[in-house]
């Protein structure tokens, strides 16, 4: 149950935060036409936002390593 | 013989090789198919009769003084409209790009040519390969979406336009659409096949696959594209496959070791998809198979939404420059990921890529040792309504993953619709992933037949 409401909290969160920077960037009457992409996007962030990271989670493909195989990734994380 | 337009590639191949079909004939059945049924359909963006006609009379004459290059030599091809052709308009079916003629050809286009496949023409894809569903007609039924964003190749193949076409996937793109149109789909590894030439939807994530009518044939098109290639900066630095010899030299006492996808994931799924998998589960099973249940890590509770916002980011970065200038000629859907990735914080671009490689870690891990390859339901439910290009929410975990998957059609359901499972393998496994599609495809023995496509 707190887990959803952590979930509901952070999604209000994104969307008041994407909404505010879509109405400065495009305006009032454009975030109004795009408020359902706004809405998958801040959505997704929301989620996102709850996964715990850390300095061993190495963003993939093009900001980490890619076309990389199973044997590598796994030698990645076997110093933890 | 079968009308050579039904043919598939290997049958194609083999009769050319022998001398029982011209490279011209089959070019020309399949310009007849398009000529008959394309009002109907609307699969093509440009069609190069003369082009494909002349290429085909080369190919005979080549093949005829000995010179066969391959399996793919005189057989037709359709290139979904992102990949660059020299001199052949590539409009990315859109007003931006409308009358676009590139130079040089994408590097699967170059490849194709090398191998002497015939380029029959440009097939429609949804606005910049994004969302905004296209004109192109589902041949099953009107009323369903073909899918997208690779609709007319799918719908090209399932008509006997073409034996096969070529798509791209950056969620959904390859698979879903073959699921709807009832055809094999291929969507290899991220890395196998070099994107140079292709119009991007999202770097990271953009990987080509293509449409055939048998997995084999899947199999020979992988040979043909797969390989290093440092134009693009995602490609593999891994050799080509020998997909087509290690389906053909298989152990016919081979069975696969296949994990059944269970859990919040497959319950998405409705009851008659979740019917479809049950019954070939245990077809696979009756016929030898070692089958177990597999529970998804929780990773892949977040991979959708990681995908979405890694697409949305760079789909806006991609197109920035040409949304300042004309906004108002994009499609609304591509329109407003385009402004709506230009808010996502970077912080949260960061965290889908943590996601997504936690992910693929993880399903390296899961699938491990344990499984030659994972089963799924191909889509949540058969073809939608046409006001969506229905949801990818099943292949785009493995798109995010970068893990090879494939499509294969099971059957069609009581109103006629093609219902289908996918395989997913780990990374750089795609040869595997085919000996299991291939197997299962043979033991299944499905054979859709090609759709009456009713007047419009």
């Amino acid at each position: 149950m707190s887990e959803m409401n952590e979930l509901e909290r952070a999604r209000e969160n994104s969307y008041l935060k994407l909404r505010e920077a879509s109405t400065t960037l495009w305006g009032e009457e454009r975030t109004g036409e795009v408020e359902s992409t706004l809405r998958i996007a801040s959505d997704a962030i929301a989620r996102l936002s709850l996964f715990k990271f850390d300095h061993t989670d190495s963003p993939g493909f093009f900001l980490g390593d890619f076309g990389v195989d199973a044997e590598s990734t796994n030698m990645e994380k076997a110093g933890e | 013989m079968s009308r050579p337009s039904t043919l598939t590639i290997s049958q194609a191949s083999r009769l050319i090789a022998s001398g029982e079909l011209s490279p011209v004939e089959l070019v020309q059945d399949c310009l007849d198919v398009i000529e008959k049924l394309e009002p109907r359909l609307r699969a093509w963006e440009t069609i190069d009769r003369p082009g494909a006609l002349e290429a085909a009379r080369v190919a005979g004459k080549e093949i005829s003084d000995g010179g066969v290059r391959g399996p793919l030599h005189g057989i037709p091809v359709g290139l979904k409209d992102i990949y660059f052709t020299a001199g052949m308009r590539t409009s990315m079916s859109s007003r931006v790009y409308a009358n676009f003629i590139p130079e040089y050809d994408a590097a699967a286009v170059e490849s194709l040519k090398a191998s002497g496949a015939i380029i029959l023409g440009k097939t429609v894809t949804t606005e910049f390969a994004s969302g905004d569903p296209s004109p192109t007609i589902n041949p099953w039924n009107k009323n369903r979406t073909p899918g997208g964003s690779s609709s007319g190749s799918s719908v090209a193949v399932a008509v006997g336009m073409c034996p096969v076409a070529t798509g791209s996937q950056t969620a959904g793109s390859v698979n879903r659409p073959a699921a709807y149109n009832g055809v094999v789909g291929l969507k290899p590894t991220y890395g196998r096949v070099s994107r140079w030439g292709v119009f991007p939807v999202s770097w990271t994530l953009d990987t080509l696959g293509w449409m055939t009518r048998e997995v084999r044939d899947a199999a020979i098109m992988l040979d043909a594209l797969s390989g290093y290639d440092p134009r693009d900066p995602g490609s593999a630095n891994r050799p080509p496959t020998a997909a087509t010899l290690s389906l053909d030299y298989e152990d016919p006492m081979w069975t696969p070791r296949i994990g059944i996808v269970a859990g919040p994931f497959a319950d998405k799924a409705d009851l008659e998809t979740k019917a479809n998998l049950h019954e070939v589960s245990e077809a696979l099973v009756a016929a030898g198979a070692i089958v177990d249940f597999i529970d998804l890590p929780d990773s892949v509770l977040g991979i959708n939404e990681a995908q979405a916002v890694i697409d949305y980011s760079e789909c806006a970065q991609v197109h920035r420059e040409m949304h300042d200038k004309r906004a108002i000629d994009f499609a609304p859907n591509v329109r407003s990921r385009i402004e709506v990735g230009q808010l996502i914080p970077a912080s949260a671009y960061v965290q889908a890529q943590q996601l997504r490689h936690r992910f693929r870690r993880e399903m390296e891990d899961a699938i491990g040792g344990a499984f030659d390859a994972l089963l799924a339901p191909a889509t949540p439910s058969v073809a939608p309504a046409p006001e969506t290009t229905g949801s990818p929410a099943f292949q785009a975990p493995w798109t995010t993953a970068g893990l090879p998957a494939l499509n294969i059609p099971t059957k069609l359901n009581p109103a006629g619709l093609p219902l289908g499972v996918q395989f997913i393998a780990r990374g750089f496994e795609d040869e595997r992933l085919l000996r299991v599609g291939r197997w299962a495809e043979r033991t299944l023995a499905v054979d859709l037949g090609t759709p009456e496509v009713a007047p419009r």
